[in-house]
């Protein structure tokens, strides 16, 4: 029995769209990126008594391949990390000296200053960095996984004010949760730049026709949404679907075609295509934040 | 009579994981072994996960992944010509569609792979869903029951590694099954 459905074809305007869609940004190869190599190869990384399960060799490995490929940061399987890889995508892709400045000093001394952050993670964080497992490619992701259980143990929001300290198995709860406005305070403090909100935790956007507010904002900057990853990735297996953003990804383009929405986005290491109906665009924003380009 | 009905799911629904997930397998063993092996087949041409997205198992959602790039085609958001689309990424749509058969009939709802790190070196490992988790995620991704077939054998102490430090829980030797946000 034929369970796929035979569809109309997609017509010559449409493959265009979505041509146009799957070009990847290539001409965004930053000059930074390369003085940030340069950095990194030069730097002496030795092994540090901060973070007794991760070696230097692993960690110049993770940051190398972050600085080349930063697509492929990925957040880990079953965590709540989202937030945290979508702000090391921005921070490795649009200040990656910073980034690395960051890593280096918080491996080697245990703390680091990330522009007005201060970060000086737990000792029960720095033992736990390098021995997870079971958690896809983070399990080797070093420079990813000190990052991101550092920024989980450090940055609070209101969600994480009912589980503040580390226990294992946390990845996946409300200790590791990122709210927009925690996003957004991320974003400022250590991107040092201006950061537009629109929209909130409960509260969709306010903009308007969404689809013409983010052609705009892309203009404008870096687009990050804050999104309910049940109309991004949808199943009508679902028992209860809560009307409440869960995840984080990076905008890269948007383009409508005859009432359909193709987007071009960051998330769980990827760069993703995918289409989506009038419904499931409507039903999937909550939070829109735009990263001024100018300013980094 | 609404609140009975939802009084009945949740505690169906709240029947522990490993027993649910022991009896799927039990139940529908030859099935899916079918199914793993389709799959594997297919995945040698091109790396992809696949599923259904409605219950009725009308619409599907396929996710191919290159190198540079992953692709969703999913049949309930538009109408994408999969006959058309996934010869271009070397997949068979017969075979798929032989494939999607088998999950039905054993009412599957997704196949991907995911993978696991030993010493440094990937150990992939075959996911199967067959169910949403009944409890409500506020702020926090959709749960699935999974059933999870290693590729290749793990040896003990890497089982116990892995058991120690996820929430995966062995059938067998060969099976596992956890609790995952769609095996990203």
């Amino acid at each position: 029995m034929n369970r796929i459905s035979h569809c109309t074809t997609i017509n010559l305007t449409g493959l265009i769209c979505i041509l146009l869609l799957c070009i990847i940004t290539s001409s965004e190869v930053f000059a930074n990126s390369e003085k940030a190599l340069d950095i990194l190869d030069k730097s002496r990384i030795t092994q540090s008594s901060h973070w007794p399960h991760v070696t230097p060799e692993d960690l110049h490995r993770n940051l190398q391949e972050n600085i080349l490929h930063p697509e492929r940061i990925y957040q880990g399987s079953a965590t709540n990390f989202c937030g945290y890889a979508a702000f090391t995508y921005l921070l490795v892709k649009y200040q990656p000296e910073k980034y690395l400045v960051t890593i280096i000093d918080l491996y080697q001394n245990g703390t680091a200053v990330c522009g007005k952050q201060k970060l000086q993670p737990s000792k029960e964080i720095r033992n736990l960095v390098g021995t997870i497992a079971g958690k896809g490619k983070l399990d080797i992701h070093v420079a990813d996984q000190l990052f991101f259980y550092t920024l989980a143990d450090q940055v609070k929001g209101y969600l994480n004010i009912a589980d503040k300290k580390y226990d294992p198995g946390n990845e996946n709860t409300i200790w590791a949760a990122t709210n927009l406005k925690k996003f957004k305070r991320m974003v400022s403090n250590m991107m040092e730049t201006p950061v537009i909100l629109e929209g909130g935790d409960i509260l969709r956007p306010e903009v308007g026709n969404n689809f013409q507010y983010l052609q705009h904002q892309l203009e404008q900057g870096k687009v990050v949404l804050f999104v309910n990853s049940k109309y991004l990735y949808p199943s009508r297996n679902y028992i209860f679907k809560l009307r409440a953003p869960t995840h984080f990804i990076v905008l890269h383009k948007i383009v409508k075609h005859e009432g359909t929405y193709f987007i071009d986005y960051w998330d769980y290491g990827y760069n993703t295509f995918q289409a989506m109906d009038k419904k499931m665009f409507r039903k999937l924003i909550f939070g829109i934040i735009t990263i001024h380009t100018n300013s980094l | 009579m609404k609140i009975k009905l939802l009084l009945i799911v949740c505690i169906v629904s709240c029947a522990r994981p490993v027993y649910r997930s022991q009896q799927f397998y039990e139940e529908n063993h030859e099935s899916i072994q079918n199914i793993l092996h389709l799959y594997n087949q297919l995945y040698e041409h091109q790396p992809f996960n696949f599923g259904f997205t409605d219950r009725s198992h009308r619409y599907v959602s396929i996710e191919i992944r290159t190198p540079n790039k992953r692709y969703i085609f999913n049949t309930a958001h538009y109408s994408f010509n999969l006959d058309t689309i996934l010869p271009k990424f070397g997949i068979d749509t017969a075979a798929l569609r032989k494939l999607a058969v088998y999950m039905h009939l054993s009412d599957c709802t997704w196949i991907g792979r995911q993978q696991f790190f030993k010493n440094g070196v990937a150990e992939e490992v075959n996911y199967l869903s067959f169910g949403a988790v009944a409890k409500p995620s506020l702020f926090s991704e959709q749960k699935f029951y999974v059933l999870g077939f290693p590729i290749h054998a793990w040896d003990k102490e890497f089982q116990q590694l892995i058991f120690k430090k996820s929430n995966i829980t062995p059938i067998n030797d060969s099976v596992f099954y956890t609790i995952s946000n769609r095996f990203k």
